[in-house]
């Protein structure tokens, strides 16, 4: 579903060049759950940046579904997050003057669904998270874990392909981050999507996840194919 | 999907109030501003036009070339008679407490010489597209009735003026007994003041000048109709004509005809009044009009309503053209506070703009929510500017109309400035949301995630 041959990413940071990932194969299939680890600076977010088509490659290619991002126009990226992509962040990345139901809203206002429509939408996703009671808080109002549920509802709302979940657990204590990464995986496996979950923690994966280990930009887990089975 | 765009910019606008009303009370302050000082403008502009209208916009006053000089001249030196009252010009009569007439201006009115010597007959008949003359001639003189006596503006007026040019003398409104009946009525009307200080009633008989004379009817109060001094200044001294013809309270009307044949060899001050044929060039005929009154020997300047109305309209026009200006930059300098609103509003948002971004907001859209929450805080600036405006137009007019001495005019708000001024504000917020929207749109989602 997506592939990546041979991408570098590399960052101008004052007279410095920052090489973020180097020369870097893989793979992602439909309905599959990858969990990409790796040290800080690694080059993990960096991939799930361009996995998410936020960003484009130095050098290389990344074909989501037989189409080269990097021919893309930033509105056609655009349209590709808005509907086969979505993102789970670490810091939730609720917008704080928004209800809980507005911030689900949100991808669908971006595509012209009406607002009564958007409205409807939004709050069964909320409830799919079992968040329908508190569809009207602000983030302020709302725990970690309720955090986290809202951001996987809008996440999804969509029905996305791929769902990229960036250190989702990295603000939440282990059974909240548990629970989140439950959640992700059965909403995902419901409607087939491809999960691509950063984080540090080993404890998330299962036997029958794909398990991508990267350090300085390269993938470390040595084997010749681009996935290693646990 | 404009409409969901709104909807966004709405909920932004709603969530940041402190900010968003501090920014919308720049630009309403400067739409208040506009359309307050164009509404009271165009209200001043009109009431002053339609004293013309009423007056006639078709007459071609012929006024003594030697009032003219005397009346700049009085002008220039920008004091009026001491006892001057409200006629400036043509004389006035004011009563002491002893109940003594004494006359004020009897010496410019001297100035003015005799007229009498335009034969309007022949004027019509020079110029065809002369259809009415009428004139009036005033002067100073004694006056007595029972236990009262003293010096009173007379104003002779012929027939043909009582009958067609009754704007010009305020509309001869009579306030009690009649109006003159024929051309050779002998009887005169008093001014409301005339008669208030004489104590002199209808029926009753008044001396002028060594003649007695029956008071057929009082006149009602004059108007409180002046011309604005600007414009008054700007227009010369025909707008004073003007004006003291149309305030007879101070003065004895009397026919034209009468008076000849009381003080033949009186020389009086003359006033002619002409109307112009409808449709007819009143430049060509105001030439017309001077070749044939300089056939007959007398010396008599024309100046045509229009000409006047025209006049202060220009003036007038150009005090409204630089209150607006001034007006403008108060606006301008909302537009600026909105942009640093909107500029600042961008480098704190940046986050928002990189969680849109990432859940598929194209830069225009980005672009397009900035625009619109920019505008939207510029339109509702500009529709409470334009409801604050209009009330304080209508609380400026009643203090401003007695300063400048048009006291029955009422602000207007033409549709043009109604709808005007909410674009414009809608416009200004915008283009002052441009620049900051343009950077929205294109700050780099990944950088803009990373923003804290």
């Amino acid at each position: 579903m997506i592939s990546l041959t041979q991408v570098t990413k590399t960052y101008q940071r004052g007279p410095d060049i920052v090489h973020a990932l180097r020369n870097l194969d893989l793979d992602f299939q439909r309905g599959e759950c990858a969990f990409i680890m790796g040290p800080s600076g690694s080059g993990k977010s960096t991939l799930l940046h361009l996995l998410g088509c936020l960003d484009t490659p130095t050098t290389g290619s990344i074909f989501f579904d037989g189409t080269e991002l990097a021919r893309l126009t930033s509105n056609e990226r655009a349209e590709i997050r808005r509907t086969r992509v979505g993102f789970v962040f670490q810091r939730f990345n609720q917008i704080p003057n928004l209800s809980a139901q507005e911030n689900v809203e949100l991808p669908l206002l971006l595509a012209g669904v009406s607002r009564r429509q958007a409205a409807r939408t939004a709050l069964g996703a909320l409830e799919r998270v079992a968040l329908g009671q508190r569809a009207s808080h602000r983030p302020s109002e709302l725990s970690g874990g309720e955090l986290q549920r809202v951001t996987i509802a809008r996440a999804l709302i969509n029905d996305p392909d791929v769902v990229l979940a960036d250190e989702p657990t990295g603000s939440l204590d282990v059974e909240t981050g548990s629970t989140v990464i439950s959640l992700i995986r059965r909403l995902a496996t419901e409607t087939e999507a491809c999960v691509v979950v950063v984080t540090h923690d080993h404890d998330l994966s299962t036997p029958e996840d794909v398990l991508v280990h990267m350090r300085d930009g390269r993938r470390v887990d040595g084997g010749t194919h681009h996935r290693e089975r646990n | 999907m404009v409409s969901n765009l709104a909807l966004l910019a709405w909920r932004n606008i709603r969530t940041r109030k402190a900010r968003s009303w501090l920014t919308i009370t720049g630009v309403l302050v400067g739409v208040t501003a506009i359309v307050t000082l164009i509404a009271i403008g165009t209200g001043v502009e009109r009431a002053v036009l339609q004293q013309f209208e009423e007056v006639g916009l078709d007459i071609v006053l012929l006024v003594p070339r030697e009032s003219v000089l005397s009346a700049l001249g009085t002008l220039a030196q920008d004091e009026p008679p001491a006892n001057s009252g409200t006629d400036r010009q043509l004389g006035t009569t004011t009563l002491s407490q002893e109940g003594v007439l004494s006359s004020g201006g009897a010496a410019e009115l001297a100035q003015y010489g005799t007229q009498r010597g335009l034969n309007s007959e022949q004027l019509q008949a020079d110029v065809p597209e002369v259809t009415d003359i009428g004139s009036v001639a005033t002067e100073v003189l004694s006056i007595s009735t029972e236990g009262v006596s003293g010096s009173v503006r007379v104003m002779a007026v012929s027939w043909q003026l009582v009958q067609r040019f009754a704007g010009l003398l305020g509309g001869l409104q009579i306030a009690q007994g009649e109006s003159f009946a024929t051309p050779s009525d002998t009887g005169v009307l008093l001014g409301s003041r005339t008669a208030e200080l004489t104590g002199a009633a209808v029926g009753d008989t008044i001396t002028v000048e060594g003649e007695k004379l029956e008071v057929v009817g009082i006149l009602e109060q004059s108007e409180e109709n002046h011309i604005p001094v600007g414009a008054s200044v700007t227009s010369g001294v025909a707008v004073d004509v003007i004006e003291s013809l149309a305030n007879t309270d101070d003065a004895v009307l009397i026919l034209d005809e009468q008076s000849q044949r009381l003080w033949p060899g009186l020389a009086m001050s003359s006033v002619v009044a002409v109307r112009i044929r409808t449709g007819v060039s009143v430049t060509e005929a105001i030439g017309r009009i001077n070749n044939a009154i300089a056939a007959q020997g007398v010396y008599m300047s024309p100046v045509s309503t229009q000409e006047l109305a025209d006049n202060v309209q220009r003036t007038l026009g150009m005090v409204k053209v630089v209150l607006a200006s001034v007006a403008a930059i108060s606006l301008f300098v909302g537009a600026l506070g909105m942009m640093n609103t909107m500029y600042t509003s961008v480098l704190e948002r940046r986050r928002e703009i990189g969680i849109l971004k990432s859940i598929g907001a194209k830069d225009r859209q980005v672009l397009g929510l900035f625009l619109i929450d920019s505008g939207l805080m510029g339109l509702t600036g500009g529709l409470l500017g334009l409801a604050v405006g209009v009330g304080a137009s209508f609380v400026g007019t009643r203090f401003l109309g007695g300063w400048i001495g048009v006291t029955t005019f009422a602000p207007v708000f033409p549709s043009w400035l109604v709808l005007g001024s909410i674009a414009l504000s809608f416009m200004l917020g915008a283009i002052a949301g441009v620049w900051p929207a343009w950077q929205a749109a294109r700050l780099d989602p990944v950088c803009a995630l990373a923003f804290d």
